[in-house]
């Protein structure tokens, strides 16, 4: 099961921390979290969506530990930083726009709610339903559409004037 | 397929996932729904824009041995507590008590020419010119040359009859920095500029709101504004020198700003005078600075008529204050406020208020008290 899910569930709670070395702590806490509860595992459900429930609680946990966001934030979050345009080459401006891009997202997804951020990751990234993102988080599914949808429109406000960038790619 | 809300059909129509059965069943929900269609539309730009960063992130490290391991020694995740940082200011009060009495006048008072008693109302901060305007031209050796004040770059636009040709960029921008390379050196865009006020800002300066506000009028954000710094036209985009001259020509006739202003080489001239008028004043040497600020206070240009107006006031003040400081040091030191006023003779030697203060210093010498002093004539401005 650790080597069938790890990848994924560290890409979940990766997106979630947007901090490495917190989603292997917290993919280590989540295995060993439901090898220890095991026998509550009633195999009604996938063992990926058991797994994801659980990861998410402990990231809430961990979260609320901390009281803070900050203690979960990113260590490389940002617009990274360009080379200086001139030596020239397609595949060089390619990486440059996806560098800036990728930092101008990153920064979107960060001023986003709490839960708006969770849902759209789990929405956009993830590819959850949204009837799978309420059983995640235990959220109504009316309630996870609302926030799906708020911070689409918030994500939109901010990046549809970077939309012309992507002709660059 | 199990998607089931509406939001779920419309990430499947924005990743090509819908039959053409639910595709054409999806679209006339939209088209009945404007709400619902604005949604699809706001998702369809984010999703494209957001797959930058579908492959994002490290691979995982942990393997099963690190489990393994873990597991051994009971799992404690490891927080990772920020540090807290504490800082305290303290903050000093100072009380303050001033008094004023009059020395009898034993003599008749001396008339002053030149100096006002009545302390003038203070003159309204008059805003400055970009620094080094003296040496300033749009035309930089590498392409345009960029202010990076709004408050000095209006200054300049009114000062000059130009509009400003505003940038907004995003630090690290590759977009801006190919209009860098391509436009913004371009010789036919250069050459333009000379019409312009160009001006450049980082976005991410700004609230957020308010730079959101800015891009969704278009970025990279160019726009021709007025010097009130209200928007007149947008600018092309394009990385194209040709369209963008066009457009500045556009951007020109739209801001009414195709007729004769002064010339870069008259400013550079006025801001000289400032600078030296400034310098003069600085040095004590206050004839030398009145001369400048006199002949700016004249001239056609009304920032830099504020400008000399100002430098004149602040002079006449600094005149009055003297002239009260020497009395109250008189109270308690007669010679003390002797060589107040010779130094302040210094300064002021060429000026009106040279006589002021040499009537006063000759009956403080002859008398061994401050005279009193009395307005002369009203006068005007100079």
């Amino acid at each position: 099961m650790f080597e069938e899910h790890r990848d994924s569930l560290f890409r979940f709670l990766y997106r979630l921390t947007r901090n490495a070395p917190d989603a292997e702590d917290l993919l280590q806490e989540t295995f060993l979290a439901v090898w220890r509860k095991r026998d509550r595992f009633e195999g009604r459900g996938s063992a990926g969506a058991y797994l994801r429930r659980t990861a998410y609680r402990l990231f809430l946990n961990a979260r609320e530990r901390t009281n803070r966001r900050a203690a979960l934030a990113p260590t490389t979050v940002g617009t990274e930083a360009c080379d200086v345009p001139g030596d020239g080459g397609d595949e060089h401006e390619r990486r440059e726009v996806i560098g800036f891009l990728a930092g101008r997202i990153r920064e979107a997804l960060d001023g986003l709610p709490d839960a708006a951020r969770e849902a759209f990751v789990m929405f956009r990234y993830e590819g959850l339903t949204c009837a799978q993102i309420a059983a995640v988080t235990g959220a109504p599914v009316k309630t996870v559409e609302t926030r799906v949808g708020r911070a689409t429109a918030l994500l939109a406000a901010r990046l549809r004037p970077l939309q012309h960038h992507m002709s660059h790619l | 397929m199990n998607d089931s809300t509406r939001l779920d059909r419309i990430r499947a129509l924005a990743e090509r996932r819908l039959s053409a059965e639910e595709d054409e069943r999806l679209r006339r929900e939209l088209a009945a729904d404007p709400e619902l269609a604005r949604l699809a539309e706001d998702f369809g730009a984010v999703h494209a824009v957001t797959a930058v960063l579908a492959d994002d992130g490290p691979a995982c490290r942990t393997s099963f041995d690190d489990l393994a391991r873990a597991a051994e020694r009971e799992p404690v995740f490891r927080r990772r507590w920020t540090r807290r940082v504490a800082a305290a200011a303290a903050v000093a009060l100072l009380a303050a008590a001033a008094w004023y009495a009059l020395a009898p006048a034993a003599a008749p008072a001396v008339v002053l020419g030149a100096i006002e008693l009545d302390a003038a109302p203070a003159p309204a901060p008059v805003p400055e010119p970009p620094p080094g305007l003296a040496h300033y031209d749009p035309r930089g050796p590498g392409g345009v040359a960029w202010l990076d004040d709004f408050q000095a770059a209006s200054w300049l636009s009114a000062a000059s009859g130009r509009p400003l040709l505003v940038f907004g960029e995003i630090r690290g921008c590759p977009m801006c920095a190919k209009l860098d390379v391509d436009v913004f050196t371009a010789r036919s865009v250069v050459d333009l500029i000379e019409r312009y006020v160009p001006v450049r800002f980082d976005l991410d300066a700004l609230p957020r709101e308010e730079a959101d506000a800015l891009m969704r009028r278009g970025y990279p954000f160019l726009e021709v504004w007025s010097d009130r710094l209200e928007p007149i036209r947008p600018l092309s985009r394009q990385p194209d020198p040709a369209f963008f001259a066009e457009s500045m020509r556009d951007g020109l006739a739209a801001a009414d700003a195709e007729g004769e202003v002064a010339s870069w080489d008259e400013l550079r001239s006025l801001a000289r005078t400032l600078d030296r008028a400034r310098e003069r004043e600085t040095a004590g040497l206050f004839a030398g600075a009145l001369d400048g600020y006199r002949a700016l206070a004249g001239g056609a240009s009304e920032p830099f008529r504020r400008l000399g107006d100002c430098g004149l006031a602040r002079i006449a003040a600094d005149a009055r204050g003297t002239l009260l400081h020497a009395r109250e040091v008189a109270r308690s030191d007669p010679g003390g406020a002797e060589e107040v006023l010779r130094r302040a003779l210094q300064r002021y030697a060429g000026t009106d208020y040279a006589a002021d203060l040499r009537a006063v210093l000759e009956r403080l010498r002859d008398s061994g008290r401050f005279p009193a002093v009395t307005a002369g004539a009203p006068r005007q401005p100079s």
